[in-house]
């Protein structure tokens, strides 16, 4: 499973994207992570079920999900005002590896 | 016709999220409620203070809504979040990572920032794209640092300007977000890259991204805010651009923006609020940037720019 995650706007205006592919990542990160996609059931959610998000609001971070998966590709994008709860833990562990990564370059 | 709803109280409310992203999750302390050791919570609950007294004792302002709402805000929210928004109704505060960024909490400016959008929300009501999103941002910004410099005693000749500088990390010691004095020059390091923000109207950012620059083209307008405050001083200024806040719409462009705070310290004259000549000096200082643009057609506004929009 192939995994692409950005992160953008908020009070900084950052502009953050981790990628990442679960047979390559240490077992522990992606027995987790695959975890997280199975009880969030992100493959099932559609980009209709999640409320529409206008501009704004203020500062909050902008995230895109694309997930890529046995020649399927899931692709979602929402923000911290729209995020659905069922996304939530997943959505914090995606932020975790993505700013790790980044702290780490 | 309707009835107006009853003055609130303006009372601060502040929640512990415990590190989830749930809002209102643990109520920690209202107001007048006994000192708690939580830095975070308490250095919220005196921010918002300063920024509620701010209001009410240089604007006569009551509260974000100007009819005493209550001023919630959720800290520690969600786990080394790197964060401050206001959506609407509240603010939200992350931890911070504690290397990129430290805890939102422990600044006024980042708190002043984020309720100052909640007074645009219940003023000009700007849309949060394209210049009317980059004037949501400026005045935002313009909050922050009037209401730091006065919580600090601070003149307009030695503030620092600085926006976020209180919440860098270890590993961006030393650096800002955004630089009111100098736009472009907060920061330029190799994790954030370097700070995009023009100083004048032939630099503006014309591109999709931060919904068409609403955090970056926010540099021009803070500019000539300096440049007017160092002439007038900020207090002045300040009262200048929130008369002139109230007289904006959602769809203002700088251009709308410019000749609004023009118009705003001819009033202020006319009332004794301000001194003579201060037009003049608005005037100058938004020349200093390029405005009032004169070809305003060629910059994007709200058709032109891809917004980040779901």
């Amino acid at each position: 499973m192939h995994i692409e995650f950005e992160i953008s706007g908020g009070y900084a205006n950052i502009d953050l994207t981790y990628r990442g592919d679960t047979d390559k990542l240490p077992p522990e990160t992606a027995n987790k992570l695959l975890g997280l996609i199975e009880s969030s059931r992100v493959l099932e959610l559609q980009q209709s079920e999640i409320a529409p998000g206008t501009a704004g609001p203020p500062d909050v971070f902008y995230y895109k999900l694309i997930i890529y998966e046995g020649g399927q590709k899931k692709s979602l994008s929402f923000n911290d005002a729209t995020v659905p709860d069922q996304l939530k833990p997943l959505l914090e562990f995606l932020q975790e590896l993505a700013w790790e990564r980044l702290r780490k370059d | 016709m309707g009835v107006a709803a009853a003055a609130g109280k303006a009372a601060r409310h502040i929640y512990d999220s415990q590190n989830t992203m749930e809002y209102r999750l643990k109520l920690i302390i209202s107001e007048g409620g006994p000192v708690v050791e939580d830095d975070a919570v308490s250095n919220a609950y005196d921010h918002i203070g300063n920024f509620r007294d701010y209001f009410k004792a240089k604007l006569g302002r009551d509260s974000i809504d100007n009819n005493g709402m209550d001023i919630i805000c959720n800290v520690h929210f969600g786990t080394k979040y790197n964060n401050a928004f206001f959506n609407g109704k509240e603010i939200t505060l992350g931890d911070g990572d504690g290397a990129i960024f430290s805890s939102f909490a422990r600044s006024l400016d980042v708190i002043a920032h984020e309720l100052g959008h909640g007074v645009v929300q219940w003023t000009s009501n700007f849309e949060y794209r394209n210049q009317s999103g980059a004037l949501n941002e400026h005045f935002a910004d313009v909050f922050g640092t009037v209401i730091t410099q006065y919580v600090e005693k601070s003149a307009a000749d030695d503030a620092d300007w600085l926006i976020g500088d209180e919440v860098m990390g270890p590993k961006l010691y030393g650096e800002a977000l955004r630089c009111m004095a100098s736009p472009g020059t907060a920061y330029d390091n190799e994790l954030m890259g370097k700070d995009p923000q023009p100083d004048h109207m032939r630099d503006i950012y014309r591109g999709p991204n931060d919904n068409g620059g609403v955090h970056i083209n926010s540099g021009i307008m803070n500019k000539a805010f300096y440049l007017a405050a160092r002439e007038l001083e900020t207090e002045n200024a300040a009262l200048i651009w929130y008369t002139a806040l109230q007289n904006l719409w959602p769809t203002a462009t700088f251009n709308d923006a410019v000749a609004q705070i023009v118009k705003a310290t001819q009033l202020l004259i006319k009332r004794e609020r301000v001194r003579s000549g201060s037009t003049q000096k608005v005037r100058a200082a938004f020349k200093e940037v390029g405005l009032p643009a004169k070809d305003e057609t060629s910059i994007p506004n709200t058709p032109t720019a891809k917004i980040t929009q779901f």
